[in-house]
């Protein structure tokens, strides 16, 4: 393996990767914009030009291949390669290089809404020089709307062709191109066809300045007002990871959130919007179904309700219960744990959510038709989870305690069915949905993006849910709501103080979660082991 | 000394010189008969590096070299590319020689294919040539016809198509990788290299390019052998026929075949009769406009071949010489073409799709009076900015992804240096306070 | 309205894909031949040239917008293209466009209201020994005066 040599580090790098490639991964800095790693190499930017021993020219770190050296030719003796990423030199031409990019630009940071995580910006604060030698007319083009919400300022534009390579190397789609030539350059759609397609925010967090924006965040906020909470999208099984950006406990937006073993760097356009759906009338209290529509009711109350009706109905041995792809996996699991000791889960099945088919990128992105997210997870939590009802239609009609599908359930014949047997129908669930709509009962637990635990994505990838909104009004936890229902059910305590207990429960118990902690899941998750284990 | 008589031109008189018939009868395929049926590859490669012939369309690699960098055994088809391209200001050598003997260049190509292992090869044309376009159709035609391109030529098994490909009007087609891309169907951005086109050109695949009068020289080579093509000229390092372009302040503007390491006086003087209307020569821009231009005083005895105009620190280019004579404004005049550098830079990379329109802009402010002394200044560094201080002896420091970025920066920088007390000239008087 | 070649050029772009080793390669002569029966690259032309590329539009559209001999706007019968860089320009380029200029009463990058010229100020034709230059549609017309271009004007008005 070449050995490299950054300004004063050692690095080992596999021979034929690039100096930025080998740099970044080792933690060291070099500004760039047009390199992106999910995206081919143009060299167009300039700005990561570094300084090579034994060669003239300033070099492109993006475009510059490490090679081996026969032993007689090595640098003092020993190196490939020796770059400087600090001399006299570099420091000078990326000053000039930050000055031909800032020429045309509006200086508009005061209202740019990538203010605070702008390249442009980080990079002529730490390289630039303070102010502009150009007294010539401002190139000055109109702001665009380019279609699926995302909107160009062109004026910011730096050029820099990653957005046009998004759509032509990632979704395979086409959209934006380059128009016109020289100095005339800029990023365009097709009269008529405009960016479509279920990626098309990606363009937004991709573009390193603040040309692309999108419509539903710009001049909402400022990003330094914002927290930054770092989770998973549950909205199909491909679980990417994400960040959201939330202030004054209200979403503001989800962003990719870099994830070899899931996601890569993108998301899709459902999970980026998604916290909108959740947003609007969240349930806050126990809803009692009355003659005349809901009423609000207490926590003591609602459980003395299931517990009567429990009684009424044909005994605990008529319990049944809805495990939930749209809910972690620690809800699920109570839920397993209080059935098996109610019935030895034969009254336990899956709720079936809503399908579709894959939808692949020729980038390799993948948004899974599979829209119960946690589904592999709900399959490991509850041993023989049966997703057909039969076992749940014999026997008495009793109570029936089904997690909700966060508006994702597919009312399938069979469930129509089981919803019409049973005697009460208690509903745990964030929302108003198609099965709420049904219950007699309805108790509320955080909406998605409040939950905490862990979720499995459809490769067995496990991540560590973080909520990102304190829930309002009673809401309780999922996994806390389920723990109480068992424990109303079964009449023994459980032990469990937060969703970590529960999680910590799983990996003592469910086979091929062992290597599954809060601590080892780290910002990128843990894969489970295979679930015959 | 004999007079030279030229070789690549010869037949620049003969009516019907651009027929099959004619060329039949006065040159016969000859060179690129022996290449199909007597040579191999490495045979021609190796007599076309005997030779030391330079490419003609502006950075004078060796020919030979480059073909030789073409990986021998690939699985992929090889291609040759004909540059045609012509969009130099000042050049205008490769529309005379297909105007004129479109036949030698096909020969050429022929000759070119076989060594590189080609059976399509293209010609890649500047748009605007519209009747030389349909010229060369007509002669591959004759071709076909006489069973000189298409399967199985001169009754060998080498098959070689050859397929004419304009262009639309964009300069920097010319460089070689942005000519690919062209090709391809694409803008034409020129490529980071590596890879070279020698191993993923055209398609991904192997790729040589060369200009149309560097292919013109082939078929005499192999007729003539390569001591004799290496005897031409002044010096053996750079050898060879060589087509001057002249225009501007000269007499007798046009196309002149001399050898390599012709004097550039005997240049503007002999052949081309001199500065026009009695003046006085000012400075000449020596290998097309990218060239940095020389003054009056430093071109006396300077020999027109690659090495000794790049020791005068300027370069020859495509040879595109462009006379200044002493009423030209060297403000207008440096301002004309950086206005077309701007116009052509691609706009793929910062310095130079920013930094050309930049010094324009200076430029014409510069024009309209309203120049400020810190602009030279000022223009210098963008042009350092953009293509890197010219300093021939260390290479250059350009920091952009082709060499348009130096193509600018040079002659603009070469103006602002050696005219200064011009561009002082234009400043406003309060600027001068 | 849709756009599609006619019988000769369709038999040519037939004849184009068998000569050429990949289909987006031909971008440049389909467009070229779309330009010569159309007068322009309209928004139809690119549509059913982009299908014929097995490319999209936006891409098409990409490569169009970067070559200057492309007219994305219909243009007068005929083009009058005047060089204007270096040598040309020595040459006494301006005072041609100056008098085609003044003769129709057109600025460059103007048509005629008769739709017959326009007129336009180009880089670089590659003819700098014949100085000046102007290209009228296929042709050149080379070492142009006041006096000659205003003869050629004639003949074309
Ligand atoms: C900006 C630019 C424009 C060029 N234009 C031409 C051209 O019009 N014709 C040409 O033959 N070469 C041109 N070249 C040089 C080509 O890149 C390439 O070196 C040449 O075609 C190789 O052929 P040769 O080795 O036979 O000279 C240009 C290079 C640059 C950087
Ligand atoms: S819009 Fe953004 S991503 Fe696209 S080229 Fe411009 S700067 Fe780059
Ligand atoms: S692909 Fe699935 S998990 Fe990823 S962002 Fe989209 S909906 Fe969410
Ligand atoms: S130097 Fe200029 S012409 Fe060459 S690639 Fe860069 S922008 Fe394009
Ligand atoms: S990141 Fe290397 S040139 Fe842009």
């Amino acid at each position: 393996m070449p050995l490299l040599k950054i300004d004063h580090q050692e690095l080992e790098v596999a021979a034929g990767s690039q100096v930025l490639e080998a740099a970044l991964a080792a933690g060291i800095e070099i500004p760039h914009y047009c390199y992106h790693p999910a995206l081919s190499v143009v060299g167009s930017c300039r700005m990561c030009i570094v300084e090579v021993e034994g060669m003239p020219k300033l070099q492109t770190a993006c475009s510059t291949p490490i090679g081996e050296l026969p032993a007689d030719r090595k640098v003092d003796g020993k190196y490939d390669m020796v770059v400087h990423t600090e001399s006299e030199k570099v420091v000078a031409a990326r000053k000039l290089m930050l000055e031909f990019l800032l020429l045309n630009h509006p200086l508009d940071c005061p209202v740019c809404d990538q203010a605070g995580e702008c390249f442009l910006q980080d990079y002529s604060f730490k390289y630039g020089s303070a102010h502009s030698r150009f007294i010539e007319e401002k190139r000055v083009r109109p702001a665009e709307d380019l279609g699926s919400g995302v909107a160009i300022n062109h004026d910011r534009c730096i050029m820099c062709t990653r957005c046009v390579r998004f759509t032509r190397e990632i979704t395979g789609t086409d959209e934006l191109f380059v128009m016109d030539r020289g100095y005339s350059n800029r990023i365009a759609v097709f009269d008529g066809l405009p960016l479509d397609n279920p990626l098309a925010g990606n363009v937004a967090d991709i573009c390193p300045v603040g040309a692309l924006l999108l419509k539903d965040y710009m001049h909402t906020t400022r990003v330094w007002h914002l927290s930054h909470t770092e989770s998973v999208c549950n909205e199909c099984a491909s679980g990417c990871s994400i960040t959201v950006d939330a202030r004054d406990n209200k979403i503001y937006r989800i962003i990719s959130r870099e994830n070899p073993q899931a996601n890569g760097y993108f998301i899709c356009d459902y999970g980026r919007y998604s916290f909108h759906k959740y947003a609007d009338s969240p349930l806050t209290r126990p809803l009692q179904r009355t003659k005349d529509g809901w009423e609000m009711i207490d926590w003591d109350t609602a459980y003395r309700q299931v517990l009567e009706q429990v009684q009424a109905t044909g005994g605990k041995g008529a319990v049944r219960a809805l495990a939930s792809p749209t809910f972690p996996n620690e809800p699920n699991f109570v839920l397993g744990q209080f059935m098996a000791r109610l019935s030895d889960r034969k009254n336990i099945a899956l709720l079936p959510t809503l399908k579709e088919d894959d939808q692949e990128f020729p980038g390799g992105f993948r948004i899974s038709g599979e829209k119960g997210g946690n589904l592999r997870g709900v399959q490991a939590m509850v041993p023989g989870l049966a997703a057909a009802m039969k076992s749940l239609m014999r026997g008495e009609p009793g109570v029936l305690i089904a997690l909700d599908g966060d508006g994702r359930a597919h009312l399938t014949g069979e469930l129509k069915r089981l919803l019409e047997l049973v005697a009460f129908k208690v509903v745990v669930a964030s929302m108003p949905s198609d099965l709420t709509a049904q219950a007699d009962l309805v108790l509320p637990v955080a909406t998605p993006y409040a939950r905490e635990g862990t979720m499995t994505n459809d490769k067995g990838l496990v991540q560590w849910l973080q909520p990102a909104l304190h829930p309002a009004g009673e809401v309780r936890p999922d996994w806390q709501v389920i723990a109480e229902l068992g424990q109303l059910l079964t009449g023994e305590g459980h032990l469990y103080t937060c969703a970590g207990d529960v999680t910590w429960k799983i990996n003592q118990t469910t086979p091929g979660y062992s290597q599954i902690t809060r601590f080892r899941l780290g910002r990128t998750g843990q894969l489970s082991g295979s679930e015959a284990a | 000394m004999k007079r030279y008589q030229p070789i690549l031109t010869k037949y620049l008189d003969e009516p019907g010189s651009a027929t099959i018939d004619f060329y039949l009868v006065h040159e016969g395929y000859r060179a690129a008969r022996k290449a199909i049926l007597e040579m191999d590859a490495g045979e021609i490669i190796e007599e076309v590096k005997a030779s030391g012939l330079q490419g003609r369309g502006g950075a004078g690699f060796p020919a030979g070299v480059k073909w030789d960098f073409i990986p021998k055994n690939s699985k992929k088809p090889t291609y040759l590319i004909n540059n045609a391209d012509e969009s130099e200001p000042g050049t205008f050598k490769d529309r005379l020689l297909m105007n004129h003997n479109p036949h030698q260049m096909l020969e050429g190509m022929i000759i070119a294919s076989k060594a590189i292992g080609c059976h399509l090869a293209f010609i890649y044309i500047r748009g605007e040539f519209v009747k030389e376009a349909r010229l060369l159709e007509t002669a591959i035609a004759e071709c076909r016809a006489n069973n000189i391109l298409g399967k199985g030529i001169f009754g060998s098994d080498y098959n070689l198509e050859i397929v004419v490909h304009r262009g639309a009007g964009a300069y920097i087609c010319g460089e070689e990788t942005g000519l690919i891309e062209s090709l391809e169907g694409k803008r034409g951005w020129p490529r980071i290299k590596p890879p070279f086109p020698a191993i993923e050109g055209y398609l991904k695949s192997p790729t040589v390019v060369n200009n149309v009068e560097t292919l013109c020289n082939l078929p005499h080579i192999l007729n003539e052998g390569a001591a004799w093509f290496r005897k031409i000229g002044a010096s053996k390092e750079s050898p060879g026929p060589k087509l001057y372009c002249l225009s501007g302040g000269v007499q007798k503007p046009g196309v002149y075949e001399a050898p390599l390491g012709t004097l550039l006086e005997t240049l503007i003087y002999d052949f081309a009769g001199g500065i026009a209307d009695g003046r006085e020569l000012k400075a000449v821009i020596p290998g097309g406009s990218s060239a940095p231009l020389l003054k009056a005083d430093e071109i006396e005895g300077l020999k027109m071949d690659f090495p000794s105009v790049k020791a005068a620190g300027s370069m020859l280019g495509s040879a595109g010489i462009i006379v200044l004579d002493d009423t030209v404004d060297m403000v207008q005049a440096c301002y004309n073409l950086a206005r077309f550098y701007a116009h052509e830079s691609c706009g793929q990379c910062t310095p130079c799709r920013e930094g050309t329109t930049w010094l324009t802009k200076i430029l014409a402010r510069f024009t309209a009076g309203q120049g400020r002394l810190e602009d030279l200044d000022l223009i210098l560094e963008v042009t350092d900015n953009i293509g890197g201080l010219i300093d021939f002896s260390q290479g250059s420091f350009g920091k952009t992804i082709c060499p348009f970025g130096e193509a600018v920066a040079w002659p603009v920088r070469a103006f602002v240096e050696k005219f200064r007390a011009e561009f002082e000239a234009y400043l406003p008087r309060e600027a001068l306070a | 309205m849709s756009f599609a070649f006619d019988a000769p050029r369709t038999k040519r772009f037939k004849a184009l894909v068998r000569q050429y080793p990949d289909r987006r390669s031909l971008a440049l002569p389909l467009l070229h031949m779309a330009q010569d029966q159309e007068g322009h690259i309209s928004r139809d032309v690119l549509l059913a040239l982009a299908e014929m590329l097995k490319i999209s539009p936006a891409e098409l559209f990409d490569t169009v917008s970067f070559y200057s001999m492309f007219n994305l706007e219909p243009k007068g019968k005929y083009l009058l293209q005047v060089c204007q860089t270096l040598s040309c320009s020595l040459a006494g380029a301006d005072l041609v466009v100056d008098h085609i200029g003044a003769k129709f009463k057109l600025k460059p990058g103007e048509t005629t209201a008769d739709g017959r010229f326009t007129l336009l100020k180009v880089e670089c034709l590659g003819s700098c020994g014949t100085a000046p230059v102007v290209q009228i549609n296929d042709d050149y017309y080379e070492k142009m005066t006041v006096d000659k271009v205003g003869r050629v004007l004639e003949k074309l008005s």
